[in-house]
């Protein structure tokens, strides 16, 4: 054997494989950035998670002045995680599809860029992270600034990569119109106050809209009003009911947020609410809330306050975007909402117009009717009525009244999914399901259906009754983890024993 | 090509031929189907997605590709068969190409029982077609980037033993490449310098549906690279026994 040395055709040849793995190695890494730049993508998902909405191109044509998008990232969520690149990718989608108007500028939000946050009105927030045996806690910048002439928007932080394209689109839609929408806000239950007991989405909906509290004496709908949420109706007075039907047969637009019980949080006790003039009100646009607790097995655990999670609480239902109406532009791309409490709802919609369901129960749930009692230490009573009255209930509803003055409502059957509860359980996506519904009050029907990206995939439900569904589970997994891998070694044992005997054969 | 084409007969031949390849077709479906139905609840969970199983091959790959590459190159070189390749009437390029081609066929018969699994999750619940071809496309250009990773090791290997452990590794450090900044504190360029190059990151958004170019470029520059690399192993070692 002899080694081969000097510059002999051999080393030569070497050199010359050596040079073209680097050649190799050194243009892929050219299209691999180049690839990254240009985001040469295709979007295989069923719900375009990838890809912008028709509205954001929609919006971004708008703009004739330049536009600013900058976005403030700290250097330890880029250590921790891929969310901030996947957040650039997303803006730079912006930046292409808005052309040169459009410019995105990403700012490390360290030293000078951590003032700049500040004072843009980004929020810091402390991240947990698991050091070896320690625990550290970073204090992290993840928020961005929408500049268009004088008007600027902050998005004080950015959770997930999920929303910002819902956030961002939003807050350009918000930096293109000179004025904010007018909002009248009615409140129809004895005690509650606006800025108490709906604090938190006073504080969310401020930054976007004006709004105006009406007085529940005199409540005297301005005629320069774009839409009123009527938040709670269980004592709805005959003038508050009279002017908002008013306010409706003037092509009037509005979020009606009602229940058809009340409860007594001290002994967790309900009654039904009887109310004439919510009735009427209702039934104006086309819609009845029934005197029942709806109750559905995918709900909230309702937590004793030392813990997070507990025990299942069927009165709190969870929905998500398997409940939710994938026709309508309030729920196209909704996460679903949290109901505390709710109420069904029958939907006719107006006398000639139409209407629908926006957000529906599973098929599993139930209804409870009087006496209502809903302690969560007395799981027998909530499933008491179950076998009686099983089935998918509505718990929210659109109506339009296309042919008359254009006016449009969303019924909700439960006026709690946007009081302050929701900062108590975490179910922040009802704040966006109320934006969503006033853009879609506004007209602004493409704004209301801006991508999020938290659609899920659908539930096992082809096939409903249980036993069925179970069995035919059963199989695909056996099927799956037992029997062909079983067949495949059966398949290769009898294929090496004949083997062998060929082998032995040809030996002999 | 002839010569190539033989080369792929053989070893589809010998793979069908030895129990190995049998137990780690049989393993990858059981292993891979069982966490996704039994550990990961597919049926309490009661979502109609494929997210889970996919997300269990990168690991289950890079404990079963190893088994199956260890052999080609390590064992030829143990038992002297290399010697026979040193002389076959083809270019070394061409015999580990083909080598490679016989494991991506065997690679691609163990996907096409996996079949099964969406076929019955379909049953129960609606799944995206177009999602589940991009989450195969993933898996199989993940699954051939590591079979070249294996054929390289392997080609650097006299002991079948070896080449085993020190493909599992590379392949688990080429997967989790992006976790070593941050354990060893460097910085975020770092992180996302590795992120790059790591095969379960580009695995991981390939397999979310974004069928992009990038990843696509990554795992065919990853596959070029190990082969030419094995190649250049191979050719040298067999000019240096020809020479």
């Amino acid at each position: 054997m002899d080694r081969v040395r000097g510059s002999t055709p051999v080393s030569r040849t070497h050199r010359v494989q050596w040079g073209v793995t680097l050649l190799v190695i050194a243009v892929c890494a050219v299209v691999l950035a180049n690839a990254e730049l240009l985001g040469i993508a295709a979007d295989l998902t069923p719900e375009e998670r990838f890809s912008l909405s028709d509205a954001t191109y929609a919006l971004l044509d708008d703009i004739d002045d330049p536009l600013e998008i900058r976005y403030y990232v700290s250097d330890r969520l880029r250590e921790i995680s891929d969310e901030p690149q996947r957040k650039e990718a997303l803006l730079r989608r912006y930046s292409d599809a808005g052309g040169a108007d459009v410019r995105v500028e990403v700012v490390s939000a360290a030293g000078e860029g951590a003032r700049e946050a500040e004072e843009a009105g980004l929020r810091a927030e402390q991240i947990q992270q698991e050091n070896g045996d320690s625990i550290g806690v970073s204090t992290v910048y993840s928020g961005l600034t929408v500049s268009y002439l004088d008007r600027t928007r902050t998005i004080p932080f950015l959770f997930g990569h999920s929303q910002l394209e819902y956030q961002l689109s939003n807050a350009i839609y918000d930096v293109l119109r000179a004025a904010r929408p007018r909002l009248a806000v009615m409140l129809g239950t004895h005690g509650e106050e606006l800025d108490v007991d709906y604090a938190e989405l006073v504080d969310e909906l401020s930054d976007r809209f004006q709004l105006v509290e009406l007085s529940g004496e005199q409540p005297e709908i301005p005629p320069d009003i774009d839409a009123v949420l009527l938040l709670g109706a269980r004592d709805l007075t005959g003038a508050q009911s009279q002017e908002l039907r008013r306010y409706f047969d003037g092509g009037g637009r509005a979020l009606l947020a009602v229940d058809g019980l009340r409860i007594d949080l001290s002994t967790f006790e309900g009654e039904p609410v009887e109310n004439e003039a919510l009735d009427v009100l209702l039934a104006s646009v086309g819609f009845r809330v029934e005197p029942y607790a709806v109750m559905d097995e995918r709900s909230n655990p309702i937590s004793d306050g030392t813990a997070p999670g507990g025990p299942p609480y069927p009165p709190w239902i969870r929905t998500d975007s398997r409940n939710a109406s994938p026709d309508h532009p309030v729920t196209r791309f909704s996460a679903g909402i949290d109901f505390f409490w709710p109420s069904p709802l029958r939907i006719d919609g107006f006398d000639n117009g139409r209407g629908g369901p926006l957000l529906v129960t599973t098929p599993g749930a139930w209804l409870q009717g009087e006496p209502m009692r809903f302690r969560p230490d007395e799981p027998s009573v909530l499933y008491r009525d179950r076998d009686a009255s099983v089935g998918s209930y509505a718990l929210a509803g659109w109506s339009e009244d296309a042919a008359g003055e254009g006016s449009r409502a969303i019924v909700v059957g439960d006026s709690d999914f946007a009081s302050n509860l929701v900062f108590y359980t975490g179910s922040f996506q009802n704040y966006m399901f109320v934006e969503r519904s006033i853009l879609w009050l506004l007209g602004e029907d493409r704004m209301a259906a801006v991508h999020t990206r938290s659609r899920l995939p659908g539930a096992l439900d082809r096939i409903e009754p249980e036993f069925p569904r179970l069995l035919t589970s059963r199989i695909v997994e056996s099927l799956n983890a037992v029997v062909l891998p079983v067949m495949l070694l059966l398949v290769g044992y009898l294929r090496l024993r004949r083997r062998r005997k060929i082998d032995q054969g040809e030996r002999a | 090509m002839t010569g190539a084409y033989a080369i792929v007969r053989r070893d589809l031949f010998a793979l069908a031929n030895s129990a190995i390849g049998w137990v780690v077709a049989a393993l990858s479906l059981a292993l891979s189907s069982g966490a996704f139905f039994w550990v990961n609840a597919f049926l309490a969970r009661d979502v109609a997605s494929l997210d889970a199983y996919f997300a269990t091959w990168p690991a289950l790959l890079a404990f079963l590709i190893p088994a199956l590459t260890m052999r080609v190159f390590a064992e030829e070189r143990s038992n002297g068969m290399d010697e026979m390749i040193g002389v076959l009437p083809i270019s070394t390029g061409r015999v580990v190409v083909a080598k490679f081609a016989s494991l991506g066929i065997y690679l691609f018969f163990v996907m096409v029982m996996t079949v099964p699994v969406p076929l019955g999750v379909s049953l129960l619940g609606e799944l995206s077609p177009s999602l589940v071809f991009v989450q195969y496309v993933a898996l199989l250009l993940l699954g051939l980037t590591m079979v070249s990773v294996g054929l390289f090791v392997s080609s650097r290997c006299a002991s079948q033993l070896l080449a085993y452990v020190l493909t599992t590794l590379v392949l688990f450090g080429l997967s989790f490449l992006d976790s070593l900044p941050l354990m060893l504190g460097l910085g975020a360029q770092w992180v996302e310098a590795t992120r790059l190059i790591s095969l379960d990151a580009r695995y991981g958004r390939l397999s979310q549906g974004l069928l992009d170019v990038a990843d696509i470029v990554f795992f065919a520059a990853m596959v070029a690279i190990f082969l030419r690399a094995a190649t250049h192993a191979i050719h040298a070692r067999r000019y240096v026994t020809h020479g």
